[in-house]
């Protein structure tokens, strides 16, 4: 009885890791699919451009005011902080590195991702779910319209490329609206203070951040499309699908930082 | 275009839907599904329209398996053909008339904006919708949803029409028009398969009857001579389905229906 | 909403290009910034130790960033190489005998670097690729100390201030070891242990002493010469005569006052000085424990001292109590503003 029991429970998770297994594979497999109706979709010509500046419009500019302030609260934090203990040890221009360093090498990206998540993956995978459940993707099929490369591959693009800007513009404003915004509490060099960022700022600093930010508009596109795909039949899947879809984006964008960081530093 | 079923099984997790299913319908001709509730109807239709891929087995379009056309030999077989679902399922974030004209958009982008235009007014007044075209899908009662989408799948001229139950949800007036059209297209030799739930109208209609029990094929074959098949399971659905009650089909009945409350 | 979607186009669109153009104007100023268009020219030193040295750490000159280091590698000396640049504006400033010296923070906080020292002279600039000798290595040290280089202090006054301690104890620690050095002498000679100059004085006056006594001695002999030839006095009155007469030896002896007065003068003399010896030696004789004590006493004071000051500059906690040169004013010090 006890040997039977236990060779139900080997079974039991043998399937549960096949299963994972398989779903990791079919996941890999429509990232694959979804590259290359990417690529296509530069060179082939399509009726999906409006789906790419919606989707820029709904990823990106909406989410424009929420990550400014956050940038804004973020770089004045640091800089009031940093001034007010850093320049007693005689390392003031540390600022300027702890700056870089959190705005644009680490939180910026991390943060954008996190935004981005919470407003446009769970919008495109509830959406998505909810054309699979009212069989509107099928319509796409039937009427031959790929609908990875109709519909993923323009949110694909769409949430990569809003990905990539709005850590531009995080940048921005944490950097330099930041230093606005200090000034009201504290007085510094307005070309004292750019030059010396300027002076720190390195290549590898964008490069990273803007690598970053391209891994997880990926991500973020990957998981919320693919959710919104799977859901299957009932409506009551789809926000089952929204949780897996953002619980997802979440793990995967910070395993991918730590990831990109380490590579960095190596 | 020639449709064949090779051994396709199709599953929903652990429920056999379809149970290998073996079949070829012949163009031209007006093929009806029937088959209780839940016998695998819906999902039989979309596995031969090629929108759901069976777990076993194959779906071949003269002679070839639809499942691995390349995309351009796909958007050609699209062409030539529709769908039109139980649901009506129009895109929801595209208007009447964006929705009328996506298909010739993807399958004619010769056509000019006007004659696209022209063209999405024809199909619209021809399934008589009557409101705006401006509406989005939810602004419309199911009834116009369904005579849009049917005005969709017309607007290509396709050679092969599939209908999930193209007649429920539609008032009796506009039954009557669409059941007109229907006629026409059977009129014209173009290849229809559709589920119908009208009895009469399937009497009218069905050139081929394919008899659908719980995911198996029980029968194939011109409507009048499926109609004298001696098996008692053919007989009890058909009877269900069209209503023709024997003495004899009393058993068959019962059976069939416990059979049902077992599903 | 509806606005929104109808000029989605051109809200997209500017969103798009002013992200582009924001990205493309930094990178523009960040090339002005940091010299991406400027040429660099190449040098290479040798240090003992890779400790404390990083690639893209700064070569300094007053202050001034003037080029950075590119690779640092570990020769098959054991020695460590290190490439770096100056920048074309500052070029002119490399002229022989330059060197290179490595500074690192006390407090590990960075702040560490390279101190380019440029040569002492109207040369020309040495060429590019060329070794430029490190402070760490005699080389180096030696052009420093024979003035061949323009040195500078250091700028961060708290790296200045624990530079300043060590030379400061050094000198202290000089200074009490010749003090101790002196009084053992002092206590040497007087002990008789060690000859020194005291022992000379003393020695000397020893002997003029014996030599004394050696004169006096002689005298004597004198005397009773002249005790015998008085006996035989009474015999030869021509002895006599010739003896104690003007021109006679004794005679001589007898009547030239100035020699006479000589002979008193040195005995004088010779007097005083042995009382003025015994007096000075009765003197320093008692003060002798004093000053030991006095300056044992000093000396444990000053090695109380130094172990503070080195436990200060071990413990960096403590060490933010050291007060900055000046409060902070809140502008952001690191960079010259106008390199």
């Amino acid at each position: 009885m006890a040997i039977q029991g236990a060779q139900q429970m080997l079974k039991n998770i043998g399937c549960r890791y096949l299963d994972l297994f398989s779903e990791f594979r079919y996941a890999a497999g429509f990232f694959y699919r979804s590259i290359v109706a990417v690529s296509q979709y530069f060179y082939r010509p399509q009726i999906g451009h409006r789906v790419i500046t919606m989707q820029l419009l709904f990823t990106g500019v909406e989410a424009l005011a929420l990550l400014a302030l956050i940038a804004l609260a973020l770089g004045a934090v640091i800089i009031i902080q940093g001034m007010s203990v850093l320049p007693q040890f005689g390392q003031g221009s540390l600022i300027y590195r702890i700056l870089i360093m959190v705005i644009t090498r680490e939180l910026g990206p991390l943060l954008c991702a996190f935004v981005v998540i919470a407003r446009s993956a769970t919008a495109v995978s509830t959406e998505l779910g909810h054309m699979v459940v009212s069989h509107q993707i099928e319509a796409y099929v039937a009427t031959g319209v790929d609908p990875v490369r109709y519909l993923a591959a323009p949110r694909f693009i769409g949430i990569t490329l809003s990905m990539l800007i709005l850590n531009v513009y995080f940048n921005l404003f944490g950097l330099a609206g930041s230093y606005l915004l200090t000034r009201l509490f504290q007085p510094i060099h307005f070309t004292e203070y750019f030059h010396n960022l300027l002076i720190f700022l390195r290549t590898t600093d964008i490069v990273s951040t803007l690598l970053k930010s391209f891994v997880f508009g990926l991500i973020i596109s990957h998981t919320a499309v693919y959710n919104g795909l799977k859901v299957q039949q009932s409506s009551t899947e789809v926000p089952q699908r929204v949780i897996k879809a953002v619980v997802q984006g979440f793990s995967l964008c910070i395993l991918a930082d730590a990831v990109i960081t380490m590579i960095y530093y190596l | 275009m020639e449709m064949r079923l090779q051994e396709v099984d199709f599953y929903y997790g652990s429920r056999v839907v379809l149970d290998h299913v073996d079949l070829s319908i012949d163009p031209g001709r007006t093929t009806v599904i029937v088959g209780a509730s839940g016998s695998g109807k819906s999902i039989l239709l979309k596995v031969l329209a090629g929108l759901l891929p069976p777990h076993r087995g194959r779906v071949l379009w003269d002679g070839k398996n639809i499942f691995d056309l390349s995309q351009d030999e796909e958007v050609r077989y699209r062409k030539r053909s529709s769908f039109v679902f139980q649901d009506a399922a129009l895109w929801s974030n595209r208007t009447i008339r964006q929705n009328v004209e996506f298909p010739l958009q993807v399958h004619f982008p010769e056509l000019s904006v006007q004659q696209r235009e022209e063209k999405v007014r024809y199909y619209l007044d021809k399934v008589a919708y009557q409101d705006s075209i401006e509406y989005r899908p939810e602004q419309i009662s199911a009834g116009e949803r369904k005579m849009v989408s049917l005005a969709r799948a017309l607007v290509t001229r396709p050679k092969t029409l599939f209908m999930d139950s193209p007649l429920t949800d539609i008032d009796a007036t506009s039954v009557e028009g669409i059941k007109s059209i229907i006629k026409k297209l059977h009129s014209e030799r173009r290849t229809i398969i559709a589920c119908f739930v009208d009895p009469e109208f399937i009497s009218l209609m069905a050139d081929d009857l394919i008899v659908l029990h719980r995911g198996r094929v029980l029968a194939h074959g011109p409507f009048h001579q499926v109609k004298k098949s001696s098996d008692p399971l053919v007989r009890g659905v058909l009877a269900m389905v069209l209503n023709e009650v024997t003495a004899y089909d009393d058993d068959i009945l019962d059976l069939l229906n416990s059979e049902e409350q077992l599903l | 909403m509806k606005l929104k979607i109808k000029y989605a186009e051109q809200i997209v669109g500017l969103f798009v290009l002013f992200s582009v153009i924001a990205l493309a104007l930094v990178l523009i100023l960040m090339g002005i910034n940091q010299r991406w268009f400027e040429k660099n020219y190449h040098f290479y030193s040798i240090f003992p130790s890779g400790e404390g040295l990083s690639r893209g750490m700064t070569v300094k000159l007053k202050g001034f960033t003037i080029g950075a280091v590119d690779s640092i590698r570990l020769t098959e000396k054991n020695t460590v190489r290190v490439d770096f640049h100056i920048y074309e504006t500052y070029y002119d400033r490399v002229k022989p005998n330059s060197v290179l010296q490595l500074l690192q923070s006390p407090l590990g906080l960075g702040g560490g670097g390279l101190r380019f020292h440029p040569g002492d002279n109207d040369e020309a600039p040495v060429a590019e690729e060329s070794f430029i000798p490190s402070t760490d290595f005699p080389e180096g040290r030696q052009l420093l100390e024979q003035g061949l280089v323009r040195g500078e202090e250091s700028d961060d006054p708290v790296a200045a201030a624990l530079a300043n301690i060590d030379p400061l104890m050094l000198s202290a620690q000089e200074l009490l070891e010749s003090l101790n050095r002196t009084v053992r002498t002092l206590e040497d000679n007087l002990t008789g242990r060690e000859r020194g100059l005291l022992y000379d004085t003393l020695e000397q006056s020893r002997a003029s002493l014996w030599e004394l006594e050696k004169t006096l001695a002689s005298t004597g002999k004198v005397t009773e010469n002249l005790a015998e030839i008085t006996g035989r006095l009474a015999d030869t009155e021509d002895l006599l005569r010739s003896l104690v007469g003007e021109q006679g030896s004794l005679g001589l002896l007898l009547y030239d006052e100035e020699l006479y007065r000589r002979i008193v003068g040195i005995l004088t003399e010779l007097e005083q000085t042995s009382a003025e010896l015994s007096g000075f030696g009765a003197y320093v004789n008692a003060q002798q424990p004093t000053i030991t004590g006095l300056l044992k006493e000093g000396e444990a004071t000053l090695i109380e001292g130094r172990d503070v000051l080195s436990g200060l500059k071990n413990n960096p906690l403590i060490r933010g109590g050291i007060p900055p040169a000046e409060a902070p004013t809140g502008t952001l010090r690191g960079v010259r503003p106008e390199e």
